[in-house]
């Protein structure tokens, strides 16, 4: 488990860098995929299998699949994008470095909790049992969820589903549809 | 000594599951070929032959046609990432072939002191684990639609990612009332509860558990042919509207890739169809895995289903024509969607008038 | 190094990458990605720490995040369509009406 929990761990940090450094959009997504369905493997790896398989099912299977919906509907991968200027970039370095050597400090030498104390006994990760916890003790939570999700589907149609002001042409499906009613005024 | 021939075992477990999938495929390409021949009422695939043995079109599909296109240009578009070109293909096949690891094919083998599983992975998240396999298939379209800067090509992608997304969602309500009904979500144990009958002459199969299931399966066998792209679905690759969609600038080995992975995710979806309603590789009447040759009638019984479900697929998509894309969209929104949550609740609340 | 503190170790680089990203990235959709990134790492944390204590509500909290950000998703996109339409683009740069 440590070698693999190694070797997994460098290539997530590497598709994490992926991500931000990318130049372009869908790049990135792709990336964001690897990142997610490594962190998968971590949770596989930590005995919680049921939320590995959510992990993918949910993160890379419909999230990340929207994401890059949108990025082809709209033409949005228009090729290297310029980043911040140089002080908001450098600053953004320094106050994350900061932030991660706080971070790092904290968990390798400040740790309040007794570290190796109560390590699962391997059931922790069973889907019934993250079932019967959901529905019993966080019941309410559980319901309020349900309630958030179904407000997101009336926002995002809401907001999305504007017929009178139709997308402008970009460089991705409107370009394609405004070209093919260009050759059909053509001909004509 | 005993460690490594328990990886033997899994390596020889893993050659053998890997090989019967792509052959299947294969085969199911001939049966394709042949069936669309007899339905059309023509003669098909017949000129490739071995010193005059063509074994009815066999050597046409499975061996011509894989050098025709091993010898074709591998065509890559101009200012294309030859890299991404590549690894679309690879990404649409690979979530498929691994998905079948958890799939068992046959009751345990019991020599002495040690029993070997025809299972490759025993994951207590078994049908998770495939939901998500299928969910990452989806990548291998939508990159090839994209890398190809082809409109066509767009196009068929973008249908391909709208329409997966929406038939992913009833294909998993579909089944939630089945899951409840097996209290599981491990594939070995769920082939198991299926031995026996019900009401003393029906096979104790899925299908028959509740008077809903039937429901379920049909909702879940549409959901998983939408989910192979192909004819009444085959939108994302419609040859009369976009050329061939997301595969247009696709030639050659890349191309035969796709193919093949289209045909395994038939291979894959029947399997998951006779596992989940028909018993997988249970014979009805006989409990085969007290017989000692029972594992190996098993894997047949199980290759037998299997192969019915994949020629079944075979004759609907040469049957029904094709769909437009709004009927595509509101058949899973507006009507499938809502029968699988009615059946859902009409499944639980069976099961609590039984227990009462 | 321990199980647990690695996963720890790591969650905090993966949070600093994602921070880092939001930072300095001018393209929405890419900010958004930067967030899920950052809201995993919470995840990778929070199960890691359920694993540490043997305790399974770590795993429930990470399946309401992933809900969360599901709904964030739909609305989040939905946003960006909006913007697009009507500035025709979606740098963070030529979105500034509301700026003062």
């Amino acid at each position: 488990m440590i070698v693999a929990m190694w070797i997994f761990g460098v290539l997530t940090v590497l598709s994490a860098l992926g991500v931000v450094f990318a130049p372009r959009p869908l790049h990135s997504a792709l990336w964001l995929v690897g990142t997610l369905f490594f962190l998968a493997v971590h949770f596989a790896l930590m005995g919680a299998d049921f939320i590995a398989a959510l992990q993918v099912v949910v993160y890379a299977g419909a999230i990340m699949v929207l994401v890059v919906f949108v990025i082809m509907l709209l033409g949005l991968d228009e090729g290297p994008t310029q980043n911040q200027s140089r002080l908001t970039l450098y600053s953004g370095a320094i106050f994350c470095g900061l932030f991660l050597g706080l971070l790092l400090f904290a968990f390798t030498h400040q740790l309040s909790f007794p570290i190796g104390s109560g390590v699962s006994n391997g059931s922790v990760g069973d889907p019934r049992e993250v079932g019967r916890v959901l529905v019993t003790d966080f019941l309410y939570a559980f319901e309020v969820i349900a309630l958030l999700l179904f407000a997101a589907i009336i926002g995002a149609v809401l907001l999305a589903n504007d017929r009178k002001r139709p997308l402008m042409p970009g460089r991705g499906l409107k370009a394609v549809q405004g070209s093919a009613n260009d050759a059909a005024s053509v001909e004509a | 000594m005993d460690d490594l021939l328990s990886v033997g075992i899994v390596v020889v477990k893993a050659a053998v599951v890997m090989g019967a999938v792509l052959h299947l495929a294969a085969l199911t390409t001939w049966v394709e070929r042949k069936a669309s021949a007899l339905i059309q009422n023509r003669i098909g695939a017949n000129r490739a032959a071995i010193f005059g043995f063509d074994l009815a079109g066999i050597i046409n599909t499975l061996v011509a046609d894989p050098v025709k296109a091993l010898t074709k240009e591998d065509f890559v578009p101009k200012g294309v990432s030859q890299f991404m070109h590549s690894l679309a293909p690879f990404m649409g096949m690979f979530p498929v072939i691994i998905s079948f690891a958890v799939i068992p094919f046959g009751p345990p083998i019991v020599l002495d002191d040690r029993v070997i599983t025809l299972q490759l992975a025993e994951l207590n998240v078994g049908i998770l684990y495939v939901l998500a396999m299928g969910s990452l298939a989806v990548y291998g379209t939508v990159l090839a639609g994209w890398v190809s800067k082809n409109k066509f090509s767009l196009m068929g992608s973008l249908r391909a990612s709208a329409q997966m997304i929406s038939y992913e969602i009833t294909m998993g309500i579909s089944i939630i009332g089945l899951l409840a009904l097996y209290q599981t979500l491990d594939f070995a144990s769920i082939v198991e509860q299926q031995s026996g009958t019900v009401l003393g002459f029906l096979p104790k199969w899925g299908i028959f558990m509740s008077p809903f299931n039937w429901i379920a399966f049909i909702l879940f066998f549409v959901s998983v042919m939408a989910e192979t792209k192909r004819a009444p679905f085959d939108l994302p690759e419609s040859e009369s509207e976009l050329v061939a969609g997301y595969m247009t600038e696709y030639s050659g080995m890349k191309f035969l890739l796709f193919w093949l992975g289209e045909f395994a995710e038939i291979v894959v979806a029947s399997a998951l169809v006779v596992v989940l309603f028909f018993g997988g590789w249970q014979l009805p009447y006989i409990d085969v895995s007290k017989f000692t040759l029972g594992p190996l009638i098993g894997a047949m019984v199980f290759g037998a289903k299997v192969s019915a479900f994949c020629v079944l697929q075979v004759i609907i998509r040469w049957s029904v024509p094709r769909f437009r894309y709004d009927q595509l969209l509101n058949l899973c929104w507006k009507l499938m969607l809502p029968i699988a949550l009615g059946n859902l609740v009409a499944t639980i609340a069976w099961m609590i008038w039984l227990d009462s | 190094m321990e199980v647990t503190q690695f996963y720890l170790v790591l969650g905090a680089v993966l949070f600093t990458l994602g921070t880092l990203g939001v930072l300095i990235r001018r393209n929405t959709i890419v900010i958004f990605m930067c967030i899920e990134l950052m809201l995993n790492s919470v995840n990778l944390t929070m199960v890691a720490l359920s694993r540490q204590f043997g305790e399974v509500s770590g795993q429930v909290f990470v399946f309401f995040v992933m809900a969360v950000a599901a709904a964030e998703a739909a609305v989040g996109l939905a946003i960006i369509m909006t913007a697009f339409r009507n500035y025709h683009s979606v740098r963070t740069t030529d979105v500034h009406d509301l700026a003062g």
